[in-house]
C-alpha cells in the first residue's frame, strides 16, 4: 500500500536519513524504533507529508504522494506527539470537526462520531473542553479524531509516551483494534515493550539508515533472545561505543528505551 | 496544484477558519471589555483635558478614529502571540499541515482569523466617540462604504501583518521585542496623534517617509472615510496601498513560512 523508495533527508549538511526504503501493507503495524537522532520523526513527518524529502520518493497505492498530496492526506491520519487540541473546542466538536475537514457528509459524521464515542469510551466528556481531560483520554481523542474519516494509512508518533501502564494497556487495545478495522498504522514509539507487542514488523533505524526490518517474533529467535529488549540492546552494542553506552544507560533506567 | 485539489481544499479551508473564529466569540464580552476600556479613556482625555490645553476641538474625533486602526492593529497582533508561540515551540499546527488543503492555505486562514478578530471589535471606539464627545464629534462627512471599505482592507492588512512578525521571529521573546522596539513606534510615528499633511508640512522627509509605510494608508483612509476628504489623503488611494502591502506582505509571509516550516 504505501512504499518508501530510497528517502534521503538532508538538514544542511546534516543527513538524518539516508538512502530509506521501507514498504508498509494494508492491516499491517509498523513500529520505528531507534536511538534518539536516529531518524524515526523525521521518516515519519515525511510520510505524514508535512515535509518533502531532499531525494527519493513515497508511494501510495504505487502513486507518487507527491503528484496529489491532497488526494493523499485524504487516506491519512495523523496523530502527533504533542497533544495539539484546542481548548474553546468540546470534545465533540473536534471530533464533527475533523469529520468536516474531511468533506464528510453531516449524517455520516454523526454516525461515526458516535461510533467513536463507544469505541473510545468518551461519553463522558462529549461536551466538556479538552482542557479537563487527563493525559490517557487526550490520546483516545487525538486518535479518534485522526480516524474520524476512515483513513488507511494512520501515523501515532508516539501515542503512549508519558502515561501510566494501564492507560497504555488501554491504547494498545485501541491501536489493535485500528488494525482490525483495516487500518495501516506507522508507529514511533520508545516502548520495546509497546513494539513487540503491537508490531507485524519492526523497523529499526540507526544514524538515519534503515539497520534491519522483521517481525518481533522472527528477529528475538534469530539473535536467540527472549525479549526484544535485548535484542536491541545487542544491536546497538555492535554500533558505535557512544550509542552503546546510550543503550545501557537506558537499559538501567528501565524498559522504556527510546 | 490542479482544480479538482482546490475545490477540495476550499471547504476545509472554511471549517477550518469557522473553527478559529468560534474562539473570538467564546470570549466576546471580555473582548468588548477590552476594545472598550483603552479607548474610553484616551478619546475622553484628548477630547476634553487635551483640547483644554490648545489643541483645536475636534480633536477628541480625530482620536476616536486613530484608536479604531491602532486597536485593531494592536488586537491582531495580541492574537498573533499564540501562533508565534506555537511555531517555536509545540508547532500545533503540523496537525492542520496534513489536512486535505495546501501549506499556503493555511497559513492564509491564520492571517484571515487575525484579521477578523481585529474587525469585530474595533469599530466600538467610533461609537464611543459619538457617545463621549457629543457634539464634538462631528459625522456629517460620515461615508459607510468608503469605511467599510476601508475598515475591512486595513483589518485584512493588519492580520497578514501581524502574521508575517510571527515566522520573521525565531522565538517568542524575540516578537515581543519586535513590538517594543519596531511596531509600536511605527504604529504612533505613522500618524496616530497628527495627519500626514501636518507631518510633511513640519519635516518634509518625513513626510516622504511615512508614505513609505504602510500604517498611514489605514489612519489616513479611516479619517478621510469619517471625517471628511479634506485634510487626508485620497480614502481610494489609502485602500489601494494597503492592498498593495497586503499582498506583498502575504506574499513574503507564506514563502517564509515553507521556508521555516519546510512543508511540501
Amino acid at each position: 500500500m504505501l512504499k518508501i523508495k530510497n528517502i534521503t533527508k538532508m538538514f544542511g549538511d546534516y543527513s538524518a536519513l539516508k538512502d530509506v526504503s521501507l514498504d508498509i501493507n494494508p492491516c499491517e503495524i509498523v513500529s520505528l524504533l531507534g536511538v534518539n537522532g536516529a531518524g524515526k520523526t523525521t521518516l515519519s513527518s515525511i510520510v505524514a507529508s508535512l515535509h518533502p524529502p531532499t531525494s527519493g520518493d513515497v508511494l501510495f497505492d504505487d502513486v507518487s504522494i507527491y503528484n496529489d498530496i491532497i488526494a493523499y492526506r485524504r487516506n491519512l491520519g495523523f496523530c502527533a506527539q504533542s497533544q495539539n487540541l484546542a481548548l474553546h473546542m468540546t470534545v465533540r466538536e473536534h471530533l464533527v470537526f475533523a469529520g468536516r475537514y474531511f468533506s464528510m457528509k453531516p449524517h455520516a459524521i454523526e454516525h461515526r462520531v458516535q461510533e467513536l464515542i463507544e469505541l473510545f469510551d468518551l461519553h463522558k466528556y462529549i461536551d466538556a473542553s479538552p482542557a479537563i481531560l487527563s493525559g490517557g483520554y487526550k490520546q483516545r481523542l487525538l486518535i479518534a479524531r485522526s480516524i474520524v474519516h476512515k483513513p488507511k494509512l494512520v501515523i501515532l508518533d508516539e501515542p503512549t509516551v508519558a502515561l501510566d501502564p494501564h492507560i497504555r494497556r488501554q491504547l494498545w487495545d485501541i491501536i489493535k483494534g485500528l488494525k482490525a478495522q483495516g487500518v495501516s498504522v506507522l508507529l514511533t514509539t520508545h516502548y520495546l515493550d509497546e513494539a513487540e507487542i503491537l508490531s507485524d514488523r519492526i523497523c529499526l533505524l540507526h544514524a538515519g539508515r534503515v539497520q534491519l526490518i522483521d517481525t518481533p517474533q522472527a528477529l528475538m529467535s534469530s539473535y536467540n533472545k527472549g525479549r526484544l529488549e535485548d535484542v536491541f540492546i545487542q544491536l546497538i552494542n555492535e554500533q558505535t561505543p557512544e550509542s552503546s553506552a546510550d543503550a545501557q544507560a537506558m537499559a538501567r533506567q528501565g524498559r522504556d528505551y527510546l | 496544484m490542479n482544480m479538482r485539489s482546490l475545490k477540495t481544499s476550499l471547504p476545509v479551508f472554511g471549517w477550518l477558519l469557522l473553527a478559529d473564529v468560534r474562539f473570538i466569540w467564546k470570549d466576546f464580552f471580555a473582548n468588548l471589555i477590552d476594545a472598550a476600556t483603552w479607548p474610553f479613556f484616551i478619546i475622553f482625555i484628548n477630547g476634553y483635558v487635551i483640547t483644554a490645553m490648545g489643541m483645536p476641538e475636534n480633536y477628541g474625533a480625530f482620536t476616536s478614529v486613530s484608536m479604531v486602526i491602532i486597536m485593531g492593529a494592536y488586537n491582531a497582533w495580541a492574537a498573533s502571540i499564540a501562533i508565534a508561540t506555537d511555531l517555536c515551540g509545540p508547532k500545533n499546527i503540523s496537525y492542520e499541515l496534513t489536512l486535505p488543503i495546501p501549506y499556503w492555505m493555511v497559513w492564509i486562514k491564520n492571517g484571515l482569523y487575525l484579521a477578523i478578530k481585529s474587525a469585530v471589535f474595533n469599530s466600538l471606539p467610533l461609537l464611543l466617540g459619538k457617545i463621549i464627545l457629543g457634539n464634538r464629534f462631528d459625522l456629517s462627512n460620515f461615508s459607510l462604504l468608503k469605511f467599510f471599505v476601508l475598515y475591512t482592507v486595513a483589518c485584512l492588512f493588519f492580520g497578514m501583518f501581524a502574521l508575517w512578525s510571527t515566522v520573521i521571529t525565531k522565538t517568542a521573546e524575540s516578537h515581543s521585542r519586535l513590538e517594543l522596539r519596531l511596531i509600536g513606534p511605527m504604529f504612533f510615528l505613522n500618524g496616530w496623534a497628527s495627519s500626514w499633511a501636518t507631518m510633511a508640512a513640519v519635516s518634509p522627509a518625513l513626510g516622504f517617509f511615512v508614505r513609505c509605510l504602510p500604517w498611514i494608508y489605514a489612519y489616513e483612509g479611516a479619517r478621510a472615510s469619517v471625517l471628511g476628504q479634506q485634510g487626508y489623503l485620497n480614502v481610494w488611494l489609502c485602500v489601494g496601498m494597503l492592498l498593495i502591502f497586503t499582498a506583498l506582505i502575504m506574499w513574503s509571509s507564506i514563502r517564509l513560512f515553507k521556508k521555516r516550516m519546510d512543508c511540501i
